[in-house]
């Protein structure tokens, strides 16, 4: 099993959790992923990394950095995109319900994410 | 590409009346197009993305509808999508290339319009646009602002001034279309100001459904970078809410953005939009309540006479 699909697993264990991905910020294509049934990966990957490009552009040209996380919240749900220096030009891209337990999803893909590192 | 056909129109019109999801939105928004119904082609692309949200023609096609009707901000989106879906298509790649050129980011435009060349070599508009920006692309500043005129061609690119130089151009209080100069604007510019001076926030603004600054500031460094986020954030909505839409999560509710130095927090606002910047020192839960504070602020001046 790769390192990230133990990452993946690991974050989907998570009640609420839907889906996560390992998905390239350049091209929005997927690296790595474990989705329920249903959840279109590759759309929703390009759609993300976009996202994630343009929340980057704008923090940058404000001068407040890199984006290293970026949420999008949903009636009915939540996107989770995170970029942490230990997946290099990665994301970890989360998928989840509205009601998830939002700290938690963000605790355990940073813990993931360290045991990486 | 020749016309369609009445009986064309006719066909893909039930096919698309049949079943929602039918691929048939494309050519038949394609036929409103040419026939001038660009509203009825915007709706119906629209509509299309909601079910096919990686459409790459169908973005591009967005964009052109979006072009013609002066929101180049939202067109620009769109081609960056197609893009991203597709970085060779090369009809996305052209009409990106003719905004960085008109906006006078050169290094841009030769990159978009050389890629662009290369998929239709003949494209007079494109070349002359390269050359010009090929010229330009390592000149002062001072000397690269205006972009030499092009030959118009069928598809020439008319569009408006990129929102964030014009908005970044003008003086705040002139940017926006309604609104100014009265009470409301008084009113929401104050409260505006006062959570932006709130402990560990940066700056608030509110901006309209074009990414053009109503109210507010963020500061940083003495200067005001609210217009430089809030051109590139505001086509954030749109492309957030076909996201969601795309994955069944319902419409957007807010965009959290992180870096190591600081958090933003973008909501809708009725038909504005509030953008909130905190250091990363304070609680992210404080920048979100300062941010629904901003929220409210923003709807009763959009409710209360303050609306475009």
């Amino acid at each position: 099993m790769s390192a990230y699909r133990e990452l993946l697993e690991r974050v989907n264990r998570i009640t609420g959790v839907r889906g996560a991905m390992v998905v390239a910020v350049e091209d929005g294509l997927i690296v790595e992923e474990d989705l329920m049934v249903g959840v279109p990966g590759p759309a929703a990957a390009a759609l993300v990394a976009s996202l994630f490009r343009r929340a980057r552009r704008s923090v940058q040209a404000a001068e407040f950095g890199s984006a290293s996380y970026l949420q999008v919240e949903g009636g009915e749900g939540l996107l989770f995109a995170a970029a942490p220096p230990q997946l290099g030009d990665l994301l970890l891209v989360v998928i989840a319900e509205r009601w998830v337990n939002v700290g938690l999803v963000r605790l355990e893909a940073q813990k993931v994410v360290e045991a990486l590192g | 590409m020749s016309p369609a056909t009445p009986a064309q129109v006719r066909q893909w019109s039930e096919e698309v009346a049949a079943d929602p999801a039918s691929l048939a939105f494309l050519p038949l928004a394609r036929a409103y197009r040419e026939q001038g119904r660009r509203d009825a082609a915007l709706k119906l692309v629209v509509r299309g993305l909601e079910k096919h949200p990686g459409h790459v023609e169908a973005h591009h096609l967005l964009g052109l509808l979006y072009r013609e009707g002066g929101e180049s901000l939202k067109a620009f989106d769109e081609w960056d999508i197609a893009l991203a879906l597709d970085p060779e298509h090369g009809p996305s790649r052209r009409e990106m290339g003719l905004v960085c050129w008109e906006r006078g980011d050169f290094a841009a435009a030769v990159r978009h319009l050389e890629k662009a060349l290369e998929n239709d070599a003949f494209d007079r508009e494109v070349r002359a646009a390269l050359e010009d920006a090929w010229s330009r692309r390592s000149a002062p500043p001072g000397l690269a602002a205006e972009p030499a005129p092009v030959p118009p061609a069928e598809t020439s690119a008319q569009a408006a001034p990129e929102a964030a130089a014009v908005s970044a151009a003008l003086p705040s209080a002139a940017a926006a279309p309604s609104g100014r100069g009265g009470s409301h604007f008084d009113a929401v510019e104050g409260e505006f100001g006062a959570l932006g001076a709130e402990r560990g926030i940066v700056g608030a603004v509110l901006l309209d459904d074009q990414g053009f600054v109503l109210a507010g500031r963020v500061t940083v460094g003495g200067t005001d970078r609210g217009p430089e986020v809030a051109a590139v954030l505001s086509g954030a909505s749109a492309e957030a809410g076909r996201a969601l839409a795309h994955l069944g999560l319902g419409a957007w509710k807010g965009i959290l953005v992180e870096t190591p130095e600081a958090v933003v927090r973008m909501t809708p606002a009725g038909d504005g939009i509030v953008l909130v910047a905190g250091r990363r020192e304070v609680p992210t839960g404080w920048v979100l309540r300062v941010a629904a504070r901003a929220r409210d602020a923003a709807l009763r001046f959009l409710g209360g006479g303050g609306g475009a």
